[in-house]
């Protein structure tokens, strides 16, 4: 009986731990009782058979395991399935592009560019593999927090009423996709920001001998950090807010145009104060390089891709704004629409 | 018949099968059984159970209030012994009307159909 003994254990491992005793005594007993009864009608046959065709029978531990769970037994469910896969694509593709710019933005430096791309490409592919293990690793936990906090705002059974379906044109329908799409990258961008970006927002240098990632960003990133950590917290919050209440309303509108304004003002701060991009050329002198490399690096940085950044900012900013009129106008027709009265009602 | 189409079919009976099961096990468990008899007085009647079916269902039956159950020692073993609670009598008095309108509706349908 060492087989049922096994077989049981198997089920039973995969149980949660509350059915995990009760469930195994049952399952041990009805399996012996089985296979005496079957060796009872067939007194020839070898008993090990017997055992190995009753437990045929009942099916592979696993399958029978997943009988007995009556939870979902999924971490992203078929509702927020699409929007998870484009998630995933965006995000692996958002991560090659970054690699690829750090590895050209390095290239300009020293003779050999081919040489240095291979040895570049050769050195990302493992910082490539890791980020890409942990950012979809970090989807999937930011998909189960949406999955779980957002529940399900549609009604169900005899509740529901065809009239209560948004019209076509409406303009507080949701998107549902778009809206769980905005929450995940929101979140991503809270744990890439405050945990990965002197990994991610940088350049691969190769000088001479030495080659290695020179992280980009400066003090005036780190001082902007709570704002943004804020103006995330916010958008989070009100997008979960927004799908429980399946549409928007006039109180959720205004909060997104302040979350906007926010982030506008943020933009703002980063397009006309101090550059967020800065290199540091004390630590580059600490982390191998020479002083002339570190020094020269830091002006190439200055004069460049500071001025670069600082007109993407600005588009931003600009982008941002009309984005903020955009929504003064959603609100003003939202707020007329609503108080339309409903057609066949 | 092509394996897609005969395994879509046994999928399909296999779906039927499952439906009546609940009103079956709710029907005999109006007398106190135990699982593996259980199995054998649905067999002798015609209706053989997969045995990864039977358990888990009646686990998840219970769970659902629609089935009481006790330990009690049997021939030197432990068995859970299943009976059909006060909830599930109720749920077995609807589906049972359930039963007879769908099957009287099926029976109307076919005749329709060779009557044609």
């Amino acid at each position: 009986m060492d087989l049922i003994e096994r077989y049981v254990h198997e089920v039973t491992s995969a149980l949660p731990r509350k059915l995990r005793k009760d469930v195994s005594k049952e399952l041990r007993s009805t399996l012996e009782e089985t296979v005496e009864s079957r060796q009872h009608r067939n007194p020839t046959e070898d008993p090990e058979e017997l055992a190995v065709a009753v437990l045929k029978d009942f099916g592979p531990p696993r399958e029978l395991a997943s009988s007995y769970r009556q939870e979902a037994q999924y971490l992203v469910g078929p509702t927020l399935y699409p929007a998870f896969r484009t998630t995933i694509r965006i995000c692996v593709l958002a991560l090659v592009g970054l690699i690829l710019l750090g590895l050209l933005t390095g290239l300009g430096s020293g003779p050999s560019p081919v040489k240095r791309l291979f040895q570049g490409l050769v050195e990302s592919f493992d910082s490539f593999l890791t980020a890409s293990l942990t950012l979809i690793g970090l989807v999937v936990v930011v998909f189960v927090i949406v999955e779980r906090a957002s529940g399900d705002s549609r009604i169900s059974g005899r509740d529901w009423d065809p009239r209560s379906l948004p019209s076509v044109e409406d303009p507080n329908r949701i998107s549902r996709l778009g809206m769980v799409i905005k929450i995940a990258f929101l979140m991503l961008l809270f744990y890439l920001a405050n945990f990965e970006s002197h990994r991610l927002i940088g350049s691969f240098l190769s000088v001479g001998d030495k080659s290695g990632w020179v992280p980009f960003l400066g003090p005036a990133f780190r001082e902007t950090l709570g704002l943004l950590n804020l103006i995330i917290v916010l958008d989070v919050t009100l997008g979960i807010w927004v799908l429980r209440q399946g549409r928007w309303r006039p109180l959720t509108r205004w909060l997104d145009l302040g979350t906007t304004l926010l982030f506008a003002y943020l933009l703002f701060r980063l397009a006309f104060g101090p550059s967020p991009v800065e290199i540091d050329p004390e630590w580059m002198v600490r982390n191998g390089w020479s002083p002339e490399t570190a020094a020269w690096y830091a002006d190439l940085t200055r004069e460049t891709l500071s001025p670069m950044l600082a007109i993407a900012l600005k588009l931003g900013f600009l982008g941002t704004c009309i984005g903020a009129l955009g929504q003064l106008k959603l609100l003003v027709i939202g707020n007329r629409s609503s108080r339309r009265p409903m057609q066949g009602s | 018949m092509s394996p897609s189409t005969k395994s879509v079919t046994e999928n399909l009976v296999a779906e039927l099968r499952r439906g009546v099961l609940v009103l079956a096990i709710l029907t005999q468990l109006a007398e106190e059984l135990y699982g593996y008899a259980l199995r054998e007085r649905l067999a002798e009647q015609g209706l053989e159970v997969p045995e990864g079916t039977l358990y888990p269902l009646l686990r998840r039956l219970e769970m659902q209030g629609l089935l009481e159950s006790r330990w009690q020692l049997g021939e030197g073993r432990p068995r859970r012994y299943y009976k059909t609670s006060k909830a599930g009598r109720k749920t077995l008095g609807e589906l049972s009307k359930e039963w007879i309108f769908l099957e009287k509706a099926l029976n109307r349908i076919r005749q329709a159909k060779s009557g044609s």
